[in-house]
């Protein structure tokens, strides 16, 4: 069903819709928000704001959006909300710790394999702006254009952040040192 | 198999999904949402200037689409009223201020206080983190950026790239990273800016309070201001956020600006780094360093 039909039928109240979309999008959604918040636990909550938002907003909704774009660019917005609210305004000193795994401890809710959990921890080993651009690239499919967009940001430094992270990201993996 | 190996293809296999518990919890939340949107209760509580402006995080939509459209409105509070444009002009032109950023954990010492000096086009951070405690001072002027860790007094200066000079150098101008827009011009079409009385407990006496509100992507991003009438410089700003799990909007940040002059921005430098010799050869910034403003 296309996103005018999904939209349409919310309009009416029709929850079945919502859960389609809820369903569809939701582990992609969550993927991208583990990989930037590096917490599963703050990534469900925020993916519970954005379902409830997007349900509230429903009346005011334009029929024509790009639903996976509209709950992407909601959910990145609400990433970074956390990222000030836990750090606002900070400058980015290296010394500090390096943050933990996302998948430590015993109680987390969601479920991830062995690959995951070690891309993760690499992934977690870069700055935020270059992992937002990886994961919105490779996991959510936007193309650098639209992550530009969202972004408010050349394609160029777009794809800047996208090769240097990579870069990094090859080195975490394989040990090698940076120059 | 190595994910170094083919890096992408990894990334794209990634995959975190929810159990259906955490399935059940959320939706239940969004149908109650969506419930409440179609029977219409939505309305925007946008009381008149004796009254506080409140939104309930249920209402966001509806009050995206009242403000839509309306562009800058200005309500008064009897005497003349201060213009959304007057208050950030006076933040761009002051030469020298300094900015304390407070987290509802701690009200009581900031997190981070930033100085600026725009005529020397200096930029000192102190940033508290738990334990950690850190200087970094921009020298955009001598392409200088030094850090200091006092508890283990460690001290280290590296010379700025390009790059990293000239956004530390726009970093200083504009507003400062008080909001999440660079400049006055770039106030978002739509936004409110409405008086608002704050009431005994405002934290603020003999200031003017305003609200300023837009949306962003189906989401009301609200900051209230207390300026002072004369130089219409904003001293404090607050920026509310949606909390879902109190279905209200908490504030989640306070900023507070106060002019401040070269001779205490001098002085300070001076106590936590000492004094500049810059016969001193520096070794380049290291790649970590690069782009490590963070203002937003």
């Amino acid at each position: 069903m296309s996103d005018e039909r999904f939209i349409a039928r919310l309009k009416t109240g029709d929850k079945e819709a919502l859960r389609q979309i809820y369903m569809q999008y939701k582990d992609m959604l969550l993927t991208v928000a583990t990989s930037m918040l590096r917490d599963v636990h703050a990534a469900e909550d925020v993916l519970q704001d954005v379902f409830v938002s997007f349900a509230s907003g429903v009346r005011s909704l334009d029929v024509r959006v790009n639903l996976k774009k509209y709950l992407m660019t909601c959910m990145v917005n609400r990433v970074r909300d956390r990222f000030r609210r836990k750090h606002p305004h900070l400058v980015d000193i290296d010394e500090t710790d390096p943050p933990g795994s996302p998948m430590d401890g015993p109680e987390h809710s969601a479920m991830a394999d062995e690959e995951t959990k070690r891309l993760t921890q690499a992934m977690a080993t870069l700055p935020d702006e270059q992992r937002e651009t990886i994961v919105l690239h490779l996991s959510a499919g936007l193309t650098f254009r639209e992550i530009a967009e969202m972004q408010d940001i050349s394609m160029s430094t777009v794809q800047g952040r996208y090769r240097y992270g990579l870069d990094k990201l090859r080195k975490a993996l394989t040990g090698e040192q940076e120059p | 198999m190595n994910p170094a190996d083919d890096i992408t293809d990894a990334i794209r296999r990634m995959h975190v999904t929810t159990r259906p518990q955490t399935d059940r919890r959320i939706l239940n939340e969004a149908f109650a949402a969506l419930d409440a949107a179609v029977a219409g209760d939505g309305g925007l509580s946008v009381s008149g200037p004796s009254r506080i402006f409140t939104l309930r995080f249920g209402h966001i939509a509806a009050a995206a689409v009242l403000i839509v459209g309306l562009g800058l409105l200005i309500m008064t509070t009897g005497s003349r009223p201060i213009a959304v444009q007057e208050v950030l002009r006076a933040v761009e032109q002051a030469p020298n201020l300094r900015i304390a950023r407070y987290t509802p954990d701690d009200m009581t010492q900031p997190a981070q206080s930033v100085w600026v000096s725009r005529d020397r086009k200096l930029k000192l951070y102190d940033t508290r983190d738990g334990r950690h405690r850190a200087y970094v001072l921009w020298d955009a002027d001598h392409g200088v950026r030094s850090f200091r860790q006092p508890a283990s007094d460690l001290v280290a200066r590296h010379a700025m790239t390009a790059e990293s000079r000239i956004r530390a150098e726009r970093s200083m101008t504009g507003l400062l990273g008080l909001l999440p827009f660079d400049d006055a011009n770039a106030v978002p079409a739509g936004a409110q800016w409405v008086a608002v009385d704050a009431g005994p407990d405002s934290p603020v006496a003999d200031a003017r309070t305003y609200d300023l509100t837009w949306t962003d992507s189906g989401q009301t991003r609200r900051y209230r201001f207390y300026v002072e009438p004369r130089e219409k410089l904003p001293v404090r700003i607050e920026r509310y956020v949606a909390d879902a799990a109190k279905g209200a909007e908490t504030m989640d940040l306070a900023q507070v600006i106060t002019a401040s002059n070269e001779t205490e921005i001098q002085s300070l430098i001076y106590s936590v780094f000492g004094p500049y010799d810059p016969s001193i050869e520096l070794p380049p910034t290291p790649p970590a360093f690069i782009g490590t403003p963070s203002d937003y």
